[in-house]
């Protein structure tokens, strides 16, 4: 089980909590922690204990080991717990994500129970802009990447800005890449109804000449190759940075220190990605179920972990509906770690909360909140309006009506704009084996290329080099596995 | 005999030292001192990166989060134990280990198989899982001696021993073999008086070893409450980053003033400062063999 | 027989003393090393060692992946010059401090020079790339005496030596606390005898401090070639970027993208193999050869 360890109430740990007495409260399931490890820690615990073939009675585990276990045979088979126990929360919740349950399923057994993700909406990555120094400059907001370019233009000119932020993995630019319709790091459905890698297409090539030629302009930081994340967000800190694409959470690792250090106003507002060639923009969309719950086939009372399940869903779905005081269920949710083994998220949860929360700032009217997220995220919008507190500017950037991450991606993800990763959850063996080294030898190509030490043609040895170094092996098992669907 | 004026070329070769003394060991000391400056720095400068030398913003906030539970002095006190344990046993383990191997073949038989056997451990190990399983096969898992028994014998730094063991005099154990004594005897009342400053140099590596050592509380051990300092400051720091995020967290507004950055460098502190006390006492021992007199040819 | 009797009398005690070591070393190393056997096999943790033999697959895997063959070179070239640059740096200060005669002004150095044995590099490596930067530090320092400034962690020609010499400042503390242990054991008598003769300080240095430290020097040498192979993931690996792979990328950290980190044992186990093979040969050689040309046997 994981635990962070910190955010217990005083008297209470990881082995006396509210979930646990909630268990044996409501449910008389006796709830003892295997494990007190954090994230990584913790599946490397899982992988000594699939050695030792010693698991405890319910786990959490990531794909490649729930491949393994199904392998080792050492799972129950939860097909019928699920079937009869699962409540209806649950199997709706499953019902929104089909793929990634069938993902935890063998020869049409259910082994692993999908934790899914908070959603399709959390994965849509926006272009996050210098509120102030937009305001300061009266700038338009940008239609196309030709805009993003003369605003960036004007940061340099006025505020001194060092460039569009990118970094050696690229990811910035790369969330860029939708611009001109290249979808680099995830597999796509080709002309020809194969499916290909999106990095080593066409349309990644003229991305490349655009950001090559963005370099030789200063468009973009002239030492990008050497830093990294950290050093990105301690320019964005120094009042370097006016254009970031980034991820939605870019509010909580940068967004609090810049207002601490540079004022009230210097946040960053979100936007959509522009278009390169006034064609639609899709944005990319992945699994984001990354782990599963097992139970041990030496487990004696397995539909125990699923009334445990139904019991977390219960809480967070259904809130005060169930004649439970808005201060009880916070109690739970104080400590939403210890619940981790034991929980499967709402795919919707974050839209749901982004609609309700967001409304309900706009209105100033809190009376239809129902659930401690739309709680939190309601008061973080407004402490951030109101008193401008560094600490809610992470929740602001994120739930906030307007020009906010998921203000961005609601009608984004409403509308479809999106393409999907055909490799959904279980990856080819080939991949898995080759690592990231496939993909190393693309961000070094790249970074050649970007910073004009190879020519823009070197894309096509790259693409040679790719498929040599495994890139058609991984294309063959990719297509083997996901083809014709 | 007492020392002729200084020469004028030895003057100069002193200045030159102290300076490049001076100079090198400054540069071992500043990112310590940058980092302790950090350590007591405010999230937003050092997220800024303007701290250099002196903290920017002061606050305890890291160490406080740290300290906060008891689980630090828990873990400390384990830290403790495990280290003061483990290099007993490492000691203990060498010099038994080193003082036969440090004969000549033709005084222990099979002494060339024996170092054979022990070298070629240093060369090849069969992984992290095999010794796991052998670890949790031997009902080791969750005991403190999981992070002590594995490593019981340091094969590297038995051989470092042995090396300095050769070096001694021969002469004063023949004249102890001769009055009788056992090897047992002539181990304990002669040699590990003549080894006081070798020992000294390996205990050393073997406390840093055990202090530092943080990979092997996370495998073995399950119960958080037997961590060692480092797997708990290891784990503390995991948390860090996660803190923010954290609903309705009572920690929120303490995480406004911490971050990665300063309670890594708070738990260096935390952690290296009690091991690196220990060192100037060490040394004492480090120069006491001066006096030993000849060494062999 | 007679003979082997009085062998055992005298001797019993010596093989009792190695009893324990021999254990604990039988049951903590040797036992393991059937898990050697993954290396030839696909191996899933769940199915234990007895998963489906491969043979040399992993080890044609390995060598048929286009970089991995550059990352040995460059493991070996990073690692030789560690090696060779700590020890001389090591002997340097060693000597250098012994010069010191104020006691307590010693102890402090030598304090000092082995705290960055306590930094980690994932803490160093975040100070470093401050210090390295373009317009970092060092760069300043560099361009305050007219000189160009250099692009430590970028170029590929210079990052091998970046990693090079932060890593023997980092260690260097570590092999002076060995040799000045070593440097205790000469005896006084030697250097009064040599002062007698009218030899200098550099001549007592060249004739008998270095002769005197030179077992072990080797010994040190030979221990290190031990681990020849492993250049330093951790230092590398918080400090190197896609640039510099073409000089930079070593065994270790190619093998940790290769995806270690998703439970590849088989291969990771493979590439262990391999360094221990060759590690074993280097080992084995410069043992051989410090016996017969100096006579020093460090084994």
């Amino acid at each position: 089980m994981i635990n962070s360890g910190l955010n217990y109430e005083p008297g209470d740990d990881i082995t006396n909590n509210p979930w646990i007495r909630g268990y044996k409260d409501k449910l008389n399931i006796e709830v003892v922690p295997a494990y007190t490890a954090e994230w990584d820690d913790y599946f490397t615990k899982i992988n000594f204990a699939i050695a030792d073939k010693k698991l405890p009675d319910v786990c959490m585990v990531q794909t490649y080991q729930l491949q393994q276990m199904i392998e080792a045979d050492l799972l129950y088979d939860m097909t019928e717990i699920y079937d009869k126990y699962a409540s209806d929360i649950v199997k709706g919740y499953m019902a929104i994500e089909p793929e990634s349950f069938d993902s935890g399923k063998a020869d049409g057994k259910l082994y692993g129970i999908a934790q899914l993700g908070v959603g399709p909406i959390a994965q849509i990555n926006p272009v996050w802009i210098r509120k102030d120094w937009k305001d300061g400059l009266n700038l338009e907001d940008p239609k196309s990447i030709d805009d993003l370019v003369a605003m960036e233009k004007a940061f340099q000119a006025e505020y001194g800005s060092t460039g569009i932020a990118v970094d050696q993995s690229l990811t910035t630019l790369k969330i860029l890449a939708p611009a001109w319709g290249a979808y680099p790091d995830i597999w796509i459905s080709g002309p020809d109804g194969q499916i290909v890698y999106g990095s080593v297409q066409p349309e990644m090539k003229d991305a490349l000449a655009a950001w090559a030629q963005w370099y030789q302009e200063g468009i973009i930081n002239s030492n990008f190759a050497l830093i990294n994340g950290d050093k990105l967000n301690e320019d964005a800190v120094n009042s370097k940075v006016g254009i970031y694409p980034f991820k939605n959470w870019l509010g909580w690792s940068a967004g609090t220190d810049m207002i601490s250090n540079l004022g009230r106003e210097a946040y960053l507002e979100a936007y959509p990605v522009p278009s390169a060639n006034g064609e639609k923009v899709l944005y990319p969309l992945g699994c984001d179920n990354f782990s599963y719950i097992v139970v041990s086939k030496d487990c004696k009372n397995p539909e125990a972990a699923m009334k445990c399940i139904n019991f977390y869903a219960d809480l967070e779905k259904n809130g005060t509906a169930n004649g439970m005081s808005k201060e009880e269920i916070l109690s739970y949710f104080n400590i939403d770690h210890a619940a981790q083994v034991l929980r499967v998220q709402d795919p919707n949860l974050d839209r749901d909360t982004f609609m309700v929360a967001s409304k309900a700032a706009a209105e100033k009217d809190d009376s239809n909140l129902i659930s401690v997220k739309q709680t939190q995220a309601y008061a973080d919008i407004v402490n951030f309006i109101d008193n401008g507190d560094p600490v809610a500017v992470g929740g602001y950037m994120l739930w906030a009506p307007v020009k906010s991450a998921y203000s961005v991606a609601e009608p984004i993800i409403s509308a479809g704009d999106v393409i999907k990763n055909q490799v959904w959850a279980v990856t080819p063996d080939s991949i898995a084996k080759i690592g990231t080294t496939l993909d190393d030898i693309l961000t070094q190509g790249f970074t050649k290329i970007i910073t004009g030490e190879e020519p823009l043609d070197y894309f096509d040895t790259l693409v040679e080099e790719w498929k040599t170094a495994g890139g058609d092996t991984a294309t063959q098992d990719v297509n083997q596995m996901y083809g014709n669907q | 005999m007492k020392k002729k004026k200084l020469s004028a070329s030895r003057k100069i070769f002193l200045i030159c030292n102290y300076t490049l003394l001076v100079v090198v060991c400054l540069s071992c000391v500043l990112p310590f001192v940058h980092l302790l400056a950090v350590s007591l720095s405010g999230r937003p400068a050092v997220a800024a990166g303007k701290v250099t030398f002196w903290p920017i913003e002061f606050t305890l906030s890291s160490y406080e989060y740290a300290l906060k539970k008891g689980d630090f002095m828990r873990a400390l006190g384990n830290s403790l134990v495990r280290t003061f344990l483990g290099t007993m046993i490492n000691l203990v383990f060498m010099v038994l280990t080193a003082y036969p191997l440090s004969k000549e073949k033709n005084r222990l038989t099979g002494r060339n198989i024996y170092m054979a056997y022990f070298v070629f451990t240093m060369l090849f190990g069969g992984g992290m899982i095999p010794t796991y399983l052998v670890v949790s096969r031997a009902g080791l898992k969750d005991t403190i001696w999981s992070m002590i028994l594995p490593g019981a014998l340091p094969v590297y730094n038995m051989v470092i021993l042995m090396n300095f063991i050769r070096g001694l005099p021969d002469e004063l154990q023949e004249a102890a073999r001769i009055d009788g004594a056992s090897e047992f005897q002539l181990l304990y009342k002669v040699m590990i008086p003549l080894l006081k400053p070798a020992l000294a140099t390996v205990g050393l590596f073997c406390i840093v070893g055990h202090w530092n050592d943080w990979f092997s509380g996370v495998i073995y051990l399950n119960d958080r409450a037997k961590y060692p300092l480092a797997t708990y400051m290891q784990s503390l720091l995991r948390s860090f980053e996660s803190l923010m995020r954290q609903a309705g967290s009572n920690y929120r507004q303490l995480a406004s003033q911490i971050n990665v950055r300063t309670g890594r460098a708070a738990q260096l502190f935390l952690g290296a400062l009690p091991v690196m006390l220990v060192y100037p006492f060490l040394q004492k021992y480090f120069t006491t063999g001066l006096t030993l007199g000849s060494v062999k040819g | 027989m007679k003979n082997m009797k009085k062998r055992f009398k005298r001797e019993w005690q010596m093989h009792l003393m190695l009893l324990p070591g021999i254990l604990v070393i039988f049951i903590f190393s040797y036992i393991p090393l059937y898990g050697l056997v993954i290396a030839f096999e696909d191996y899933n943790p769940g199915r234990g060692f007895s998963s489906p033999w491969v043979g040399l697959k992993n080890f044609q895997f390995l060598f048929s992946q286009p970089n991995f063959v550059r990352t040995i070179w460059n493991s070996l070239y990073i690692a030789v010059f560690k090696m060779l640059g700590g020890i001389s740096v090591s002997v340097l200060f060693a000597l250098l401090l012994n010069e010191i005669g104020n006691k307590i002004l010693k102890r402090i150095f030598q304090t000092l020079i082995y705290i960055p044995n306590f930094l980690s590099w994932v803490i160093l490596a975040g100070i470093l790339t401050d210090l390295l930067a373009a317009d970092g530090l060092v760069n300043q320092t560099l361009q305050a005496f007219g000189l160009n400034p250099v692009n430590f962690l970028g170029s590929p020609s210079v990052f091998p030596w970046t990693m090079i010499i932060s890593d023997i400042w980092k260690g260097f503390g570590f092999g002076t606390v060995v040799y000045l242990a070593a440097l205790t054991s000469i005896d006084p008598e030697l250097y009064e005898a040599a002062r007698i003769d009218g030899g200098g300080k550099l001549a007592q240095t060249r004739f008998i401090t270095l002769p005197m430290l030179a077992p072990t020097i080797v010994l040190m040498l030979v221990l290190s070639l031990g681990s020849v192979l492993n250049a330093g993931f951790d230092q590398i690996y918080n400090l190197y970027a896609p640039v510099v792979y073409d000089t930079g990328d070593i065994i270790d950290t190619y093998v940790y993208r290769l995806g270690i980190t998703q439970a590849q044992y088989s291969v990771g186990t493979a590439v262990g193999l391999f360094k221990s093979v060759i590690s074993m040969i280097l080992v084995v050689a410069s043992y051989k050869l410090a016996d017969k040309l100096a006579n020093y046997r460090i084994f």
